[in-house]
Formats: C-alpha cells, structure tokens, sequence
C-alpha cells in the first residue's frame, strides 16, 4: 500500500516532477528506426514523459527532436518540411536543426540578427541497440550510452524491438513484469498444470545491485529448486528469464501519466540462430497477428485491436474451456489487468501479500531515488555504463539460497567480455 | 430557483457526498434480474451511485455485487471467472464469494491466513418482480425492502432505460403533471377523446389549480380542472424518498406501478419502472420482452445497459413535419413516446442544470416542496444522523397515483385517502373513466 502523496511521487513523470526528473537523467528508448526510414523521412510526432515532441531524420541521416510547437508562434512542427538538414515549419517558414538552432528566419529583414536568440527545444538522439535513443536531461548531466546486455552483443544493432502503447500508467506495467506470481494464473492454459511455473505461491527473495535490483523467484521442482530470476536495470528495463536468447526484456515508459510505451528488444540471433520474433508479434508469448487480425495494431495507430473499448475480446466461452483468462495472448492478457486498474490506480486501495515483495521493492527504490536525486544524489548507475550489464537466469538447481544463486551467476556474467 | 450550494447538494451523488449518504440508506434497484440470468454467467459492469461494482451470479443462483478493482491489486474482477461459487479474479487467482469474503488466495503459501484478512467491498442484495436490489450502505442490518406494489404483486415485473442527465432532473419531470398536457398531449385536442373522460377534463383546460401536502415518505399532490355536473378531476401524483416516483395516468385507486431514479453517476441515471403487467416488446436485456422502449445493443462497458435507440445525439429522431402538423401523441414534439419525450426535455438541459436560470410557477409547487424536503433531510443526515423518511417505514411506500371525480366542494385530501392506499382492491372502478390517454 502507498499513502496518496507516494503514489503521486511514483506515477507523476512530467517536466519538474521528481520521478520525471529521475527518469530525465538516463538516455531512454524512444522510437523504433523503421519510425525514421531514411534520410528526410516523414517528420512524426510522439509524446514521451508528457512532452510532446517531434521527430525527424534530417539529410544527414541523424535524429532531431524538438518540441512539437514552433517557437515563433506554436504551430506544430509536425507539418514542417523536413529538408536540407533541417526541419521547416510551414507557417513562416522558420528552420530548425537537429539541435534545436534556428537556421533561418525567412520571414525578418534580412539584416535582422533574430534567427540567433531563437532556440527550439530540443534533445539529443542516439542510436543503438536497436533504438533511437533520447535524452531529456539537463545537458551537462548528459550520460555514455548505457551498455545493457544486448546492446554489448555482436550485430546488436540488429535485435529485433517492438513497441505498443499501453493506457494506463507506466508504474502498473512494470509492476507486471516485476510480478512472477502472476504467471501461474493469468497466463495459464488449461492442461499445463503440472508445470513447474504453475506453482502459484513462489517464494520471492531481492536484491539490490549496481544496476537497479534482481529478485529470485523459487517454486519446488522435485528434489530441487526451480528458480526464476528477474533483472531490473535502471531506469525501467525489465528482463524476465525463460527467453530464447538472455537478455531479452522490456522497458516501460511513461508516455504521459496515463498512457505509457512498451518497448520489447530481443537480442539479435547467433550465426544461422532464428529470429525470435514474426512479423508484427509483439513478444515471444503472444499471439501472432498473422493468425489472427484481433491481435494487430489499429491502422496507423500503436493501439492494438484488442483494447479497453472491447474488453480485449474476451471470450467467456474459452474461459471456461481453454485458459484462464478467455483472453489471446500474454500482453493482451497483461494489458487487461493493469489498464483495468484505471489510468492511475490508487494504492491506497491495495493489499499486497508476499508475492508482491519485488513491486515493493521497486516502488521503495523509484521513490528514494527521486527523493536522493532533490538532494542533490545523483543515480550511481550512471557513473559506469558496464552497470547496466546483467542477464536473467532460470535454472533447476539444488541451491536454496538466492544470495548464493545469484552471485554465482552475475560474477560468472561480468566477467564475460562485451563483444562490441 | 435553487442556490448553487443547494443544487450541488442534491445532484451530486458519489461517495461521501451528502446527498449519495442520504441514497445509501435506502435499497436500491441495482439491475434487472435478467441482466444476470443464469448461474455462473457473465459478470457485468453495473455503475451506480458514482461507484464501479461487478455483478455475477454465482453457482447458488445468489447475485453478488462487488467492488471493481481487486482488493489485491486492483485489476478488474469484470475479467473474473464465475465459477464454484466465487468469482475470481484471473490475475493471481484470489476468489470472492458474493459477501466479499476472500475464500481463495493460491499465490500465497497455504500456511499464510492473509486470505481471512482480505475482503471486498460487497453490497447486499435481494431479488424481487424482476429486480435486484442493493443496499449501499453504512449499516450491519440493512433496513426492509419498501413496500412497492409494482414490484411485489403476483407477475410484477420490471423494466429499465438510461438517460444522459442527472438524476433529480428526471425525477422532476416525473413529478410534473403539468407538462403532460403540453409535451405529451399538446397535439391532441379534447374532440378526439371520449366526452366525460379524464382524458378530456385534461385536454380542455390544460392549466390547473395544485396543491401538495406532504406525506409520511415524502409527498403527495393534486391538479384540480373543472368537470362536469358539479364535480372537478383531481389528478393525484406521489413522491417518496428518495426517488421513487408514480406517474398519475389511470384512474386512482386501480394504478399499481412504480418508477425509481437511480444514478450511475453525476451526468447518467437509469430509470427503473415497475409494475404489474404493462410491457411491450423492444428492450435490450436478454429477456427484452417487457422493455417497451427500443434499445441500442447492449454494451458491457459502465454506461452500456439499456441504451435507448432515440438519443440526444440524433436529436430523439425528431420529424420536424409531424411537429409542424401538430397532430396525435407526437404532435406537440415531433418525438415518438413519453419517455423519450421526456428523456429529450430532461437531457437537454444539460448533465447538471444550474437552477439559478429557472424561473418556477405555481404549477411548479410539487418541484419546490420536493427539493425543500429533500434539501431539510440532507442536512438532518448530515448534521445530526437523522435516517431520512421511508428507510425505517416500509408501508410509506404503500402509496397510489391516479385521477378521480370528487364533488366540487371536497378536500382531496380527506377524499382520496382510501383511495391513495396501496394492496386494496377496488373493485368497483371503472378503468374506462380515465379515457385513452
């Protein structure tokens, strides 16, 4: 349970807020390359942390980001004319750079010096891993790019990444990933369950580390421990064991305080590996939209067709025969149960047992570090970009004790080298 | 003409707010009975009051109404599944019988007793004539069930439609006689109706003389127009807390039916009408026999029961050609029906009206003393925890609408009384009195 004033400090992400201002110190997924196909592409907009920006690739091929509204006198630089390394709006013909510099004025005298005092606001890009990066903080706090897992592994670049947008705040659906317990029940097929996994009272054990934390989640696995453990790499990548190649995961990113991005990256393959992924599947475990239409986006929209509005499709039928939930697919079935807490829920309401220790955990370590950083504390994370490093584990092991379990591993894992 | 602090203080209804405490106190009609038709089928969302509940009806046949977001975590338990007695939620497995006790938790180890500590708000319910009604509030033992003939005589039944508009707006115009003889009859004249009739003493002198007393549940009041051979029609109408109202077509002493307001929320209410026998084919519900108003399909989101076809947003299907001829039960309007004229008139003053704008009448005497009473129990709840009138005293509800002949000179007050009382039978009158109107 959080007292209201909690509550607010872990879901408000805004210019100014302290969570905002948190998240405002990383270098954060923002759109996916194939967003930005070449070289003056189409500009698009997008809102990230409650900003609303817009996005071009200038004739140079780099990224610019800049407020959606023209400085001169706000019309949206969504319709500007992205030409001549440099996007244009249309109203006066202003130009801006990819950083924000005012590069003509068309419309004052030419001997007029305006063009100089006028700034667009604008952050800096990166791409990697993948991603186009952006960076919203204050420039002279402006990090090294962060060297998550995949983004240390050779043909990084080329890992497969999806992104959907999600209607309720970015908090709950993290607290999703951050909630093994739930994998036993929601995501359940009827004749599966003598599965390990489908043991629904895990025991959960946390720790802190240089890269945010990891929890351990121990179910009995015959004589043994079958053992699930989870990373959580600052500011808000999750990754889940059990995928097909380490270091998979997900970021969950504000998009304003009721809507939020997920970001999906699966590192790329090995030589002659497979792509994990098909053509607009969202994760490994969900439904793939080449069966079915439902589990597709909205055209010209990153809201799937299986929404809110339509209860997801449940299927009350195949709720009573086929799985659990009468939904299709894992991140339709996530979905469903973190918007249907409401935009913002109240966790005042809640009453959390001991499944939850890691979304505590989570929720303890956000808020002291929002409160660190007023201080003047900065995140640790970002002093070493090797920080980030960390993969998952899930193993069938004797050992009990997830302190021992987890060193073993992340020892044996920092010291492999980064192949990039 | 209401202040503002006065008319947020009836109109708004949610939790906490005076006007919802005083609701709270009463049952209330929740949903139709077919709404939840069979065991184990389908929870469904049911918004009232300003809350977000679920409804199913368990594997006993017994109909639980429970809070929206799992005590858990706060996912809908509108996703649950309905089965064994519980419904549960399919985010960790936690399960609720129809009182709210958690009488499942399978995430936790089974030596944990944090399942006894856990409860879900539940709500109360009975079922009766169609109805399943919930008692919201505060206390342990919740009050009887009012007394309502439509709703307890052999073969009551029930119907329902939802309206764009805030509660008190659409009890008001129900208990506005006045306005039947324009909005609704405005196109008819009094050669069309039978000599000697109700129908005609309406329709020949619209206007009438009103008087309104109060009553032991809330009021009562009457509209005095001329007859014939030494005789005047009063046409007698009731009010009782907090939102029950009968309409006065028919003659008094033979009516047997009952309409309760009840909001969704602030700008949404739907009307609950209850009565013995008086359906048409056309509703939405799954046994849409008795909905004499046609429906939209039903929708399982919180404003999606018993949408009516006819809407602010196609203007009620108004035929300006069928208002311009002025002709027949639609004439005056160029709308269909006396609900839906109703609806457009209410809905079209807006979610909430400010009731600084109006300028009332005397025929508006019922509205006044309606608000006045309800304005003086509000503050009674709130100040002193006074329950308001009808919560303790079912037989308040034991009350008839309905016109009658009495002899110029007679109180229809004293005159009436036998009449007014409900569960008698009277025999020897005559329904075609009334006339076709």
């Amino acid at each position: 349970m959080l007292s209201r004033e909690e509550n607010e400090l872990l879901t408000r992400t805004g210019p100014g807020t302290p969570m905002g201002n948190l998240y405002r110190r990383f270098w954060l997924p923002a759109l996916l390359p194939e967003e930005l196909p070449h070289a003056d592409s189409d500009p698009i907009r997008f809102r990230i942390l409650g900003e609303d920006l817009v996005a071009f690739r200038d004739t140079n091929g780099k990224v610019g980001f800049l407020a959606n509204n023209c400085p001169h006198r706000g019309a949206s630089l969504f319709f500007g004319r992205n030409e001549e390394a440099g996007l244009r709006c249309v109203y006066h013909g202003w130009k801006f750079d990819s950083e924000g510099n005012c590069i003509d004025m068309p419309n004052e005298p030419a001997e007029s010096d305006f063009k100089h005092k006028v700034r667009a606001v604008a952050y800096p890009s990166a791409e990697f891993g993948g991603f186009v990066w952006i960076y919203m903080g204050p420039p002279d706090k402006q990090p090294a790019h962060p060297n998550y897992h995949w983004c240390t592994q050779l043909g990084a670049e080329r890992s497969q990444v999806r992104k959907w947008m999600q209607e309720s705040n970015y908090s709950q659906g993290v607290e999703g990933d951050l909630d093994s317990a739930h994998v036993s029940f929601l995501h359940r097929k009827f004749g599966q369950d003598e599965r390990p996994i489908n043991y629904g009272a895990p025991r959960l054990t946390t720790m802190e580390t240089d890269f945010g934390f990891a929890y351990g989640a121990r179910r009995p696995s015959g004589q043994d421990y079958f053992w699930r453990v989870t990373t959580f790499v600052l500011p808000m990548f999750v990754s889940i064991p059990g995928g097909q190649y380490r270091g998979s995961g997900h970021f969950t990113l504000p998009m304003d305080d009721e809507h939020s991005w997920w970001f999906v990256v699966e590192p790329p393959p090995p030589p002659g590996g497979e792509w994990v992924l098909k053509p607009g599947q969202l994760t490994p475990g969900d439904a793939d939209p080449a069966l079915d239409p439902t589990n597709a986006f909205i055209p010209g929209t990153w809201r799937r067709v299986r929404n809110k509005d339509n209860d997801y499709m449940i299927d009350r039928q195949r709720q009573k025969t086929f799985n659990y939930s009468g939904l299709t697919g894992n991140r339709v079935e996530d979905s469903a149960m973190t918007e249907s807490m409401g935009p913002i829920y109240d966790r005042t309401q809640e009453h959390l047992g001991t499944t939850d220790v890691a979304i505590i955990f989570w929720r303890r370590m956000m808020m002291r570090m929002a409160r660190n950083l007023e201080k003047g504390i900065e995140p640790a994370i970002l002093s070493d970009p090797d920080f980030f490093r960390a993969v998952p584990l899930q193993t069938t092991a004797p050992e009990a004790d997830f302190g021992a379990l987890w060193s073993t591993h992340h020892d044996a894992y920092r010291r492999e080298p980064a192949l990039t | 003409m209401l202040t503002q602090e006065e008319n947020e203080l009836i109109c708004r209804v949610g939790p906490g707010t005076p006007m919802g405490n005083v609701f709270r106190e009463y049952w209330l009609p929740a949903m139709l009975a077919e709404e939840a038709p069979a065991p184990d089928c389908d929870p469904v969302r049911i918004l009232m009051l300003g809350e977000q509940l679920i409804a199913f009806r368990d594997t006993n046949g017994k109909v639980g109404l429970i809070q929206n977001n799992c005590p858990h975590r706060g996912a809908s338990l509108f996703f649950g599944r309905n089965e064994e007695a519980g419904l549960r939620c399919v985010y960790h497995g936690w399960k609720f019988d129809v009182d709210g006790r958690c009488i499942d938790m399978p995430n936790e180890p089974a030596e944990s007793d944090f399942k006894s500590k856990v409860k879900a708000t539940a709500y109360p319910t009975q079922e009766r004539g169609g109805i399943v009604w919930a008692y919201l509030g505060p206390r342990s033992t919740p009050p009887p069930l009012p007394d309502l003939e439509g709703n307890m005589l052999p073969g009551a039944q029930a119907w329902a439609y939802q309206q764009p508009a805030n509660w008190f707006q659409i009890l008001e115009g129900h208990i506005d006689t006045a306005h039947v003889s324009f909005l609704h009859y405005g196109g008819i004249q009094p050669e069309v109706v039978p000599e000697g009739t109700f129908s005609e003493y309406q329709l020949r002198q619209r206007s009438a003389h009103f008087e309104v007393i109060d009553t032991e549940g809330g009021a009562s009041y009457a509209a005095r127009r001329p007859a014939y051979d030494g005789t005047a029609y009063w046409r007698v109408a009731q009010w009782i807390f907090p939102s029950f109202s009968m309409a006065p077509p028919g003659v008094l002493g033979l009516g047997k039916r009952n309409a309760c307001e009840v909001p969704l929320d602030d700008h949404h209410t739907i009307t609950y009408q209850m009565s013995v026998s008086r359906g048409r084919p056309g509703g939405n519900g799954p046994n849409a026999s008795m909905n004499p108003i046609a429906m939209q399909p039903r929708t399982t989101g919180w404003h999606g029961r018993y949408q009516p076809i006819v809407q602010p947003s196609n203007d009620f299907l108004i035929d300006r050609q069928v208002q311009r001829e002025n002709r027949g039960s639609a004439g005056f309007t160029g709308i269909k029906g006396i609900a839906m004229q109703d609806a457009a008139i209410t809905s079209s003053m807006g979610p909430i009206y400010d009731r600084r704008q109006e300028r009332l009448g005397t025929s508006d005497a019922m509205v006044i003393r309606v608000r006045r009473r309800l304005i003086a129990a509000i503050r009674a709840h709130m100040q002193q925890g006074t329950p308001p009138p009808g919560v303790d005293t079912p037989e308040a509800y034991r009350v008839r609408s309905g016109g009658a002949l009495l002899p110029d000179d007679a109180d229809w007050v004293e005159a009436t009384r036998e009449l007014r009382q409900a569960f008698v039978e009277h025999k020897d009158l005559d329904p075609a009195l009334n006339g076709p109107l």
